[in-house]
């Protein structure tokens, strides 16, 4: 026999101090689970519902309609907080479609990649949302500075002093976005950044 | 307590060393240890439902263990009271090789503890002597993948044991 047989031979003999009555094992599987898998869940229910009542806590959102209208934007406005809510519900769906997928008693590899599809579907619904918001941002601007008098006395005044404070807005507007998706890229990393990274890279190994 | 729990139960009592096994391979200590076996034995009752007799008891003990140690169960494992995780690990691994039974699995354990959480399941599953079918299954990959890996592992144990 060799060192490996006897090696595999002490594994298959070897002893546990700790055994466990069948009371015992009962009291285990009744206690809660600290499963990433559960935490993810509730981390992506959150982040549903956080930008589905987003426009509830902001304050004059609804009044917000009747300044789209002196700028032309009405339906525009209605449009684009409609097709929110359509993207929100086909996510949400697929999300949870994919979740229902993830189950311990399939093979690793499968695991990895359902956990992995279930959280795309989020990332990706954070991301169509986020465009959707500056896309909609950048035409109510530009329809300001076509029809809102404030606005069209800012250009005013901007053509006529040598300080541009138009340019100077845009690079404030333009500031504060990048400062917006700056925290929500580091609150993305520090949430799930490192245990996907993990994720992907068993799936590597697993594939190597 | 239910009929089909009394079973489960039943089960779980008769084969709770694979358990212990996955539990002592993934983890860094006796507490974690016992975390670790109490999220497993709440995973293997939670999926208990989805057991249809299909695969022996056994293989979805391996696979439902593995899964959670893995994927569900995550730990800072980088500082154990104040003390570098891997200086720990690297102290076991440098063990060297004793003919004496408890310390051959001793040894055999903190060699395991250098193996990547990959390679930790593969030797676990051919030390206990699992088909090459069943091994690609629980790992989902495929037979010649899995038998390329364990090649490669048995090789990796062979030279630990010569040195």
């Amino acid at each position: 026999m060799n060192k490996l047989d006897a090696l595999k031979k002490e594994w298959k003999n070897q002893k546990f101090d700790l055994q466990l009555s069948k009371d015992e094992l009962h009291q285990l599987t009744q206690k809660k689970s600290v499963s990433s898998i559960k935490w993810i869940f509730i981390f992506s229910c959150f982040e549903f519902f956080a930008y589905l009542l987003f426009p509830f806590f902001i304050p004059d959102y609804f009044d917000a309609f009747e300044y789209y209208r002196s700028i032309h934007l009405y339906h525009f406005s209605i449009l684009v907080n409609a097709l929110g809510y359509v993207i929100l519900s086909y996510f949400m769906i697929q999300f949870y479609l994919n979740y229902r997928k993830i189950k311990t008693s399939n093979s690793i590899a499968f695991l990895i990649e359902s956990i992995i599809a279930s959280r795309k579907s989020v990332n990706k619904y954070v991301i169509y949302n986020i465009s959707l918001f500056l896309v909609f941002i950048i035409v109510v601007l530009i329809n300001a500075f076509r029809y809102d008098e404030n606005y069209i006395e800012l250009i005013n005044i901007g053509n006529s002093s040598s300080e541009g404070s138009i340019v100077k807005m845009v690079i404030a507007i333009i500031m504060i976005m990048i400062i917006i998706l700056t925290l929500l890229l580091v609150f993305y990393y520090i949430i799930y950044g490192r245990y996907f990274y993990r994720l992907k890279k068993l799936i590597k190994e697993l594939e190597a | 307590m239910h009929l089909n729990e009394t079973d489960f139960l039943q089960l779980l009592e008769k084969h709770q060393n694979i358990i212990h096994k996955i539990c002592r391979i993934y983890s860094y200590d006796y507490s974690d240890q016992k975390d670790l076996f109490q999220e497993i034995s709440i995973q293997l009752w939670k999926s208990y439902p989805s057991f249809k007799g299909k695969s022996k008891f056994t293989t979805w003990m391996y696979r439902v263990g593995l899964n959670t140690a893995i994927t569900l169960y995550r730990k800072n494992k980088k500082t154990i009271r104040g003390e570098d995780y891997s200086k720990i690990s690297e102290l076991k691994a440098n063990e060297e090789y004793d003919e004496t039974k408890d310390n051959q699995i001793k040894w055999l354990y903190g060699k395991i503890d250098t193996f990547s959480e990959i390679e930790k399941a593969l030797i676990l599953l051919y030390l206990e002597d699992k088909k090459y079918s069943e091994i690609a299954e629980t790992l989902g990959i495929s037979e010649v993948n899995a038998r390329v890996k364990i090649n490669r592992l048995k090789k990796k144990l062979k030279t630990m044991l010569e040195q």
